[in-house]
């Protein structure tokens, strides 16, 4: 079962306060550690990074009375502290392997295309248009295009970069959208 | 070959497990410390996944992508992802730029246009209407047209030629605007997540006579040392039974919380069950559970009940056997 976070709005709020007294900083920089603590564990070979991400900010969150006051440093440091912990704790259970989705069905391959040719119809022209020329050549010719297609769209390249990034994390998502509903109608 | 940059190449190597431990820690600090590195990070794991996606990596990377991306389910669905991209890049071909989203870059304007631009303003608005005069009577608006001249200059010269530098942090800037919408964005969905995970919980509770196709199996089960101790129960599990509800005596009731991992015969873990809680049913303590059927096939299996510890911790709290029988 997959671990929630003990987030109430009250410990919430001091979480972020103590990132950062400005809240939007904070929000910001809470989201940079826990995306930052999930990418650790996928890296690690956990397969359950999420739940491990989440535990560690639970852990954090519930010693925010003691460190508070007293923790000098980068908070970051701190998660990684106790990431490191809850990353030993899991290689000691850890006894056999843990199940791959195991909330999800089989998934059908087959499916999984049908679902990205419906995603890709749905994104805005410009979008679909850069998705597609961003992926059509490969090695030398792939960096020339790309320049080029910096240079079309008038921003630096790691712009472009970031642009193709969320164009793909929406499309992500809109799969695994399209997978569920896919299971639930069969 | 495009030239990379330091930090590229430590990723690179960090994603392929090249690091020394004194390296992978200093990375993995940063990850969580700077969120410029960290989404560069990103980038080049996207980047790796579709090199290999198209079959660009070879030999030592090959492996060592395939060691690291490949141990997760979430690196097997990114590599997914990519091979179904690139097929259907390949299939699609060249496309053209949306003619909407085309822009033709703008004609300079002169200096009556530029003045039309200006943000109105009571003044600006008698400066143009003086700039449509000049065009009938030119002795008369000749005077202002200097002094309008003289004004543009004043004004342009205030204002610095956009150069690379200023257009990259432009971009920046619009690169965190969407970030603050994509945070609030993510807080409300997860909140959403929560709610939706709640009246879930509390559904699949109530749900007790459903319609056929959708009903509820149950078992009770007491913990035993062995298999062949204890009782183990037969679970009959019919075509139209959807979920099998499980119920656990606690030999003791000393924890808060316990965690449950439901094993085959195998020894492979089907299922766990987290944040359990004791209750009190018929005088007995118990924990309480339930599988979508469609996780059992026929066969035995063993839950290993734990409990949770205050530091997070686990402890055995007993096994319980039940064999699963079809219908």
């Amino acid at each position: 079962m997959k671990k929630r976070l003990a987030l109430t709005q009250e410990s919430f709020d001091r979480l972020l306060h103590w990132l950062n007294p400005v809240r939007e900083l904070g929000g910001r920089k809470y989201e940079d550690i826990r995306l930052g603590l999930i990418t650790v564990f996928i890296r690690r070979g956990c397969p359950c990074a999420e739940d491990l991400a989440d535990e560690t900010i639970n852990r954090v969150i519930g010693k925010l009375d003691e460190i508070v006051d007293s923790y000098t440093g980068d908070p970051a440091h701190y998660f990684y502290g106790v990431a490191q912990n809850i990353f030993r704790e899991y290689l000691k259970k850890r006894t056999y392997p843990m199940p791959a989705q195991i909330s999800d069905p089989v998934r059908d391959p087959g499916q999984d295309y049908e679902c990205l040719e419906r995603c890709i119809a749905k994104l805005e022209p410009e979008s679909r248009w850069l998705i597609l020329e961003y992926h059509q050549e490969d090695k030398q010719a792939k960096v020339s295009r790309r320049k080029e297609l910096a240079g079309m769209l008038n921003v630096t390249p790691r712009t472009l970069r970031m642009r193709v990034h969320r164009i793909k994390s929406a499309l992500r998502e809109c799969i695994v959208e399209c997978r569920q509903r896919g299971s639930l109608q069969k | 070959m495009e030239k990379k940059s330091n930090d590229e190449l430590t990723i690179r190597r960090y994603l392929l497990k090249e690091l020394s431990r004194e390296e992978l820690e200093q990375v993995e600090k940063q990850l969580l410390a700077d969120g410029k590195f960290l989404r560069q990070v990103l980038l080049e794991e996207e980047e790796l996944t579709y090199q290999y996606a198209r079959g660009e990596l070879t030999g030592d990377d090959r492996r060592k992508f395939e060691a690291s991306f490949l141990a997760t389910p979430e690196g097997v669905e990114q590599v997914e992802l990519a091979k179904n991209l690139v097929r259907y890049v390949t299939e699609a071909g060249r496309s053209t730029r949306p003619a909407a989203a085309h822009q033709e870059p703008k004609p300079s304007r002169s200096w009556p246009m530029r003045l039309m631009g200006l943000r109105a303003s009571s003044a600006t608005l008698a400066l143009a209407a003086l700039a449509i005069l000049f065009a009938v009577t030119a002795a008369g608006v000749e005077f202002q047209a200097v002094r309008l001249r003289r004004q543009i200059d004043e004004i342009t010269s205030r204002q610095p030629a956009p150069n690379p530098r200023e257009q990259q942090l432009q971009e920046e800037l619009s690169e965190q605007q969407a970030r603050n919408k994509e945070l609030v964005e993510a807080l409300q969905r997860e909140q959403e997540q929560r709610a939706r995970a709640e009246l879930a919980l509390s559904e699949s509770r109530n749900t007790r006579d459903a319609a056929p196709g959708n009903s509820i199996a149950s078992i009770i089960l007491s913990p035993g040392r062995v298999r062949g101790e204890g009782q183990s129960q037969d679970a009959v599990l019919g075509a139209g039974v959807a979920r099998l509800s499980i119920q656990l005596a606690l030999r003791d009731a000393a924890y808060s919380a316990y965690r449950a991992v439901i094993q085959n015969d195998q020894g492979e873990q089907v299922r766990s069950a987290d944040s359990l809680k004791a209750e009190n049913v018929a005088n007995r303590r118990v924990v309480r559970f339930s599988l979508p059927a469609g996780l059992l096939p026929r066969g035995d299996y063993q839950i290993k009940l734990q409990g949770i510890t205050p530091d997070g911790g686990y402890k055995d709290s007993g096994s319980y056997y039940f064999r699963v029988i079809r219908k």
